[in-house]
């Protein structure tokens, strides 16, 4: 309770000295959690890993919304207007997973295809059905 | 990417939430000033006050139309409301590019001269384009879909999310009530920031993510939204035919709606026999922004059309951007808005803080990047307060008759904004820096009230004792922020003469050359 005062000021919530909230921070408490994810462990990353992620997650993960985008709209069974609208709000969703998986991916290599391969199959299911559609 | 998917994201939150924080920041608080952009907009036309409300008289402003525009191919004509007491009347002369424009007494229809200026319209532009039209728009898209990804690594990497909403730890390691802060901030309004950066992306899914339309439209935008909408329209057929009674056709158009008022009277074709009158309702009393319309033939003024926007999909879209834009009017809420979008702003602010202060604590040499960051960090979270004071400075100053007066509105905030990344250039002390520029902010700020005093008759001696709180409020809210920034500039006065050495040090020659 000695250190409920800060600059005169009392501060009544709740205080976790040393205690390691994040994996910001290596904790001097808790030995387990700085070998988990303490600062010192982290591995460093090349800047093409990071580039090759980041037009992954831009322009590969754009290609895979739209796509995908394209996919769902024709799949809904919706009348026209309301299945382009649909699927329009799903779709930044779609492109915030692209993001999140381009960089959670082991390699860029993974990132890479995970986001073509389903751009590629949206694709393929897509096509024809817009050709029908167009028709 | 690292050894762990947590790890990963705590990597991603730093460097997307560094790289994009500053735009983020700007983005967040014009956003947060365009809560009240109509009350800005007629706090920054003095001349509009001594407008009476009234009921519109939409005959004369009709009159005026067909004087100003004869040839015109369409008329609109703005109702007035409540806070926005006058009438506009705009419309389209065909071959023209812009859309001439002008502001009326609602009961009298005779035409106001009014300082001209973008008011609220200003943040309201900034904050979803930057003023750079179809570029802006996306790179602020591009911010907002980082700030997604972002928001969701923050929350991946913060498993105890309510422990940390519940701590705060001023006398921990200086970096660590930051930090605190940064949770605390982030956690406390975590649906709040998820819904207005989602809704925002939303609203301009046409230009963003158009698949949908590229593939059963053939990429016609225009055919959708007339699908969509259900418009009407016809080509002229070049016989003259007098347009109907609009008083009559907004009159029994209300008649359709389940009450509500009319937002909107637009006139296309006018004078033609093939004219046609839509009269829109205001989407004031509603989540869903939908604007119900009725469809008149111009010149019998049978109804055509009864559009109400019932879809499902629609609607949610209407919901989800009515989220987004604010359009129910509701005091308390839109007040609640305006407290959360600062807020927000801090969190990011907090978040473009810690990162600088962590290095700093942790890194004895002085990088390079770390010296651009400062810098950054001064220009945008302390400049852009001294670039909106300094707005509303200059829509007192300027002259009233001043050609493209708004433009120069308009100029004074850039330059302000670029004077202080200069002055954040060259004050090789930080603290220094933020202090000086936090005080010139809360002296514009403060003083504000009384330039207002010196300037118009719309000032606070006024507008508090005649009850009118729409205009008192943005003198009180200058003059509370003012106050507040003065204390945060006092305060880094104070953490300069405490803080660890590491983090005090101004960054010398050494480091970068």
């Amino acid at each position: 309770m000695s250190k409920m005062r800060h600059r005169g000021l009392p501060v009544p919530l709740l205080l976790h000295p040393g205690e390691s909230l994040t994996y910001l921070e290596p904790s001097t408490h808790n030995p387990r959690k700085a070998q988990v994810g303490g600062r010192n462990s982290l591995k460093k990353i090349s800047w093409h890993d990071v580039a090759s992620r980041v037009v992954a997650a831009s322009v590969g993960g754009y290609a895979m919304t739209y796509a995908v985008t394209i996919c769902v709209t024709v799949l809904l069974p919706l009348s026209r207007t309301e299945a382009v609208l649909s699927a329009a709000m799903m779709s930044f969703l779609f492109y915030v997973g692209a993001i999140i998986w381009a960089f959670a991916a082991a390699t860029p290599m993974r990132a890479w295809l995970g986001l073509l391969l389903s751009a590629g199959v949206s694709g393929l299911i897509a096509f024809p059905l817009v050709m029908a559609m167009s028709r | 990417m690292k050894d762990s998917f947590t790890q990963s994201m705590d990597w991603l939150h730093t460097w997307a939430g560094l790289v994009f924080g500053w735009l983020l920041f700007a983005i967040f608080l014009t956003g947060t000033l365009t809560v009240f952009d109509k009350e800005i907009t007629y706090w920054m036309q003095p001349e509009l006050h001594g407008v009476r409300p009234s009921p519109v008289n939409l005959q004369a402003a009709g009159d005026q139309l067909a004087r100003l525009a004869p040839r015109a191919e369409e008329w609109w004509i703005e109702l007035p409301h409540f806070r926005t007491p006058e009438v506009t009347i705009s419309w389209q002369n065909p071959g023209e590019k812009d859309q001439g424009q002008r502001k009326l007494d609602p009961g009298t229809g005779e035409i106001l001269t009014v300082r001209d200026t973008r008011g609220g319209d200003f943040f309201y532009r900034f904050h979803y384009q930057l003023h750079l039209e179809r570029l802006g728009t996306w790179i602020v898209g591009a911010a907002a879909l980082v700030m997604l990804v972002t928001l969701i690594a923050g929350i991946v990497i913060h498993r105890r999310i309510f422990k940390d909403f519940f701590t705060f730890r001023p006398e921990a390691s200086y970096h660590r009530s930051w930090l605190d802060a940064h949770n605390a901030t982030g956690v406390l309004l975590l649906p709040f920031h998820f819904v207005i950066t989602f809704t925002g992306l939303v609203i301009f899914w046409m230009i963003y993510v158009p698949g949908g339309v590229d593939a059963l439209y053939g990429g016609a935008f225009e055919e959708m939204l007339v699908e969509v909408e259900e418009r009407l329209d016809r080509q002229r057929a070049d016989v003259p035919a007098p347009l109907n009674s609009l008083a009559a056709l907004e009159r029994q158009a209300r008649t359709h709606w389940n009450g509500g008022t009319t937002e909107w009277v637009q006139v296309k074709h006018p004078g033609d026999v093939h004219a046609l009158v839509d009269v829109m309702r205001r989407a004031d009393d509603r989540l869903a922004l939908i604007s119900d319309r009725v469809t008149f033939d111009g010149t019998t003024g049978e109804v055509l059309k009864v559009w109400k926007g019932e879809k499902p999909a629609f609607l949610t879209y209407s919901v989800l951007i009515g989220l987004h834009y604010l359009w129910f009017d509701h005091l308390t809420i839109r007040w609640l808005y305006f407290l959360m979008g600062l807020t927000g702003s801090a969190t990011i602010a907090t978040g473009l803080l810690l990162w600088l202060i962590k290095r700093k604590e942790q890194h004895a040499e002085n990088h390079k990047t770390h010296r651009i960051v400062e810098i950054l960090n001064v220009a945008v979270i302390a400049g852009l307060p001294v670039a909106i004071a300094g707005f509303f400075w200059g829509n007192r100053l300027w002259p009233w008759d001043l050609p493209e007066r708004a433009t120069w509105e308009m100029r004074t905030f850039f330059l302000l904004w670029i004077l202080c990344g200069v002055h954040g250039l060259l004050r090789r002390d930080s603290l220094r820096a933020w202090k000086e520029q936090l005080t010139v902010a809360a002296l514009l700020f403060v003083l504000l009230p009384l330039l207002n005093l010196m300037t118009t008759s719309s000032h606070i001696f006024v507008t508090l004792p005649a009850g009118n709180w729409r205009l008192a409020s943005v003198d009180l809210v200058c003059f509370i922020t003012g106050t507040l920034l003065f204390g945060i500039a006092w305060r880094t006065v104070k953490a300069s003469r405490s803080l660890p050495q590491a983090i005090s040090t101004p960054m010398t020659e050494a480091g970068h050359g």
